[in-house]
């Protein structure tokens, strides 16, 4: 993605004090709210800065697209993960989150995360097919990467980054989740996640963040897309490894005892993906598979007893 | 001296945020898995036996109860039946469609999710947990608090905290531990684990539970070593016959050379080399010069007539070898340059 100068376009300096929005949609629950669109407006919660009205007003997460992220992230502390999200907008510019799509990183620099064209031109395949498969305008809507240790704030690449898709869709959205982090005198571990964009920085040509409000939404039947990207982390993972293995491998004169050094490097590596990933994704599966199972039994008992007390009327 | 950890694997962590999200309250469960205490002794330069223990609580799944305060009563007693109907799935003791309940000791503690409020076990919390660990007969449990809550107000960010004084270890790819050995793991006892294990075990591990690859690494380490050991050898032989061999040059060599060397010589002295024509220049010339004839003389350095000198200071002729006075002429000189002396003193 080649990258140039350019103002956002959306971002002008206009005096408004936090947007009042109209939502459209179906009910859904807001923690121990249940908000029913168009019954009142809404408050975007938006910084009070001047600007005029912004390409996002909030961002809805669906509850088993933030599970693939929350466990993408924990995947690992040393370096940062990143993915695409999949959804659609809506009219009332709230982008709604149904999928993510796990990304490898190629360049895996700690200051930087970053999509290349052509994983981006991947996605967008991706989410036509998820878009025939679920019947909704499902495109690329935003991306999230992970802080491992560090601040849930966007740094200044990130904000940079966040701009330049912006230049090419500017309902872009960016998540980022922040794991890892300890509070060494209460020892209470913390999860941070935060959803922004970015805008052209009042003074000077920089971009600065614009927090953008974010909200999981509830879905307790995990969707198929979802499960898919879950179980998509242990191979993206192998594949990395068994690439890096291939490109050592394949250097010339590698003595014996150093290419079997470098094949022990490559079982302990994958041994660990197994205890830290897939193992424990594997125990999760099956014990979600149990608890559906009785689910399903349950509903099933109880709508049995439903349709006699109807036919009994 | 004890210190407690709690491990959990990300997808746990990340579907008990899950499981919370998609409630509009509180959320509370057991937790399952395995806790294991570990004896470590080390030795410091101010204790010669120090003993810690590591305890360590292995979360492995979580159950949540079906509605807040079933669990317990009003009083913050354990509700035995409904713990059991939890372990087995939701059903009473006897209905399990078939399927295993875990077991009671698979219960390592319970946990509480509420949004917005402190990280701090309430009084309730705090009676529950006391009677869990004596309705289940174990003094080691744990307690999980998350408290999600809103980081700013916009709704832009969100936290989740988790636990209070215990640290917890999300097992993940980069922990450091993982690059060494590994001394305890946290069993995963799915079942499609537990078949994949099996059908390759065998490739893994010998007859005997050794893994192969270990005993190939160790025979061949052990080649190695062998063929040190027989250079070693054979260095150390070439070695002590180099040695003794460089004896043996040594002693002929020195006996060589005693046997070359020549009988020894009286001591000559070294044969006087005149140059003779040097002399007779300097005879010629300063042949008769006082200056240059030994002479014997006063203690106002004139010198003695030979008469009147002592026979010991009489410069004989003989004695005079480098001077030479064969020529007539200088022994005229001599008498001549006798009498003038003589006639000088009588003068005084």
């Amino acid at each position: 993605m080649a990258s140039r100068s350019a103002t956002v376009g959306q971002a002008s300096q206009v005096g408004v004090s936090p947007l009042a929005i109209n939502l459209i949609g179906p009910p859904f629950q807001q923690g121990a709210v249940t908000v029913v669109p168009g019954t009142r407006k809404w408050w975007t919660g938006a910084p009070r800065k001047r600007r005029s009205a912004m390409a996002v007003s909030s961002v809805h997460l669906e509850s088993d697209a933030f599970l693939v992220c929350m466990n993408h992230a924990l995947s690992t502390e040393k370096e940062e993960v990143m993915g695409l999200c999949i959804g659609e907008v809506e009219e009332a510019r709230i982008v709604h989150i149904h999928s993510v799509i796990i990304l490898r990183r190629s360049d895996k620099r700690k200051d930087r995360v970053e999509i290349s064209p052509e994983q981006l031109s991947a996605a967008s395949t991706e989410a036509e097919r998820l878009a025939d498969l679920t019947g909704k305008p499902m495109r690329v809507v935003g991306w999230y990467h992970s802080h491992p240790h560090i601040t849930v704030w966007p740094s200044h690449v990130d904000v940079r980054t966040q701009a330049m898709y912006q230049m090419l869709d500017q309902g872009f959205v960016g998540l980022i989740f922040s794991c890892f982090i300890e509070d060494k005198n209460t020892r209470t571990g913390r999860v941070l996640y935060t959803c922004f964009q970015s805008a052209q920085a009042q003074k000077g040509s920089e971009y600065e963040r614009v927090e953008i409000p974010v909200h999981v939404v509830p879905r307790e039947a995990i969707g198929r897309v979802c499960l898919e990207s879950a179980v998509e982390l242990p191979r993206i993972l192998c594949q990395e490894e068994q690439d890096t293995y291939r490109r050592i491998h394949g250097l010339a004169h590698l003595d014996p005892v150093t290419k079997i050094h470098n094949g022990s490097v490559f079982t302990k590596n994958l041994c660990s993906q197994m205890s830290a990933v897939s193992g424990p994704l594997l125990q999760w599966l099956e014990d979600r598979l149990e608890h559906n199972r009785r689910s399903i039994a349950d509903l099933q008992r109880e709508k049995e007893a439903l349709l006699r007390e109807l036919a009994a009327l | 001296m004890s210190e407690p950890a709690v491990r959990i694997s990300g997808i746990v962590l990340a579907s008990l945020m899950f499981q919370h999200a998609n409630s509009d309250s509180d959320v509370e469960g057991l937790v399952l898995g395995e806790s294991r205490f570990d004896e470590q002794v080390t030795i410091s330069d101010s204790q010669s036996d120090h003993v810690h223990i590591q305890e360590t609580y292995n979360v492995q799944k979580h159950v949540a109860c079906h509605q807040l305060n079933t669990l317990y009563s009003g009083s913050g007693e354990v509700n035995m039946e409904v713990l059991q109907e939890m372990l087995a799935g939701g059903r009473p003791s006897g209905h399990d469609g078939g399927l295993l309940a875990p077991p009671q000791d698979s219960v390592i503690g319970w946990y509480r999710q509420r949004r917005d409020s402190e990280q701090q076990m309430s009084f309730r919390e705090k009676v529950v947990h006391d009677n869990l660990r004596r309705a289940l007969a174990n003094p080691h449990m744990i307690f999980m608090l998350l408290t999600p809550s809103r980081a700013v107000l916009t709704g832009s960010t969100h936290r989740t905290e988790r636990f209070k004084n215990i640290p917890v270890l999300v097992n993940n790819l980069g922990l450091l531990e993982q690059q060494g050995y590994w001394r305890g793991s946290a069993p995963c006892s799915a079942t499609g684990y537990i078949i994949t294990m099996k059908k390759h075990r065998s490739k893994f591990f010998c007859s005997s539970g050794s893994v192969k690859e270990v005993s190939e690494v160790n025979s061949m380490n052990e080649s190695l070593q062998v063929e040190l050991q027989k250079a070693c050898r054979c260095v150390e032989e070439s070695e002590r016959q180099l040695e003794a061999l460089q004896v043996e040059v040594s002693a002929l060599r020195r006996r060589l050379g005693e046997k070359q060397q020549p009988e020894p010589v009286a001591a000559v002295q070294p044969e006087q080399r005149n140059n003779s024509a040097l002399l007779s220049a300097v005879r010629d010339l300063l042949g008769c010069s006082p200056m240059f004839l030994t002479q014997t003389l006063t203690l106002k350095a004139f010198p003695v007539p030979e008469e009147y000198a002592s026979p010991e200071t009489q410069v004989k002729e003989e004695q005079l070898p480098l001077l030479e006075l064969s020529d007539t002429t200088s022994r005229k000189r001599l008498r001549e340059l006798a009498v003038r002396e003589r006639k000088r003193r009588r003068s005084r």
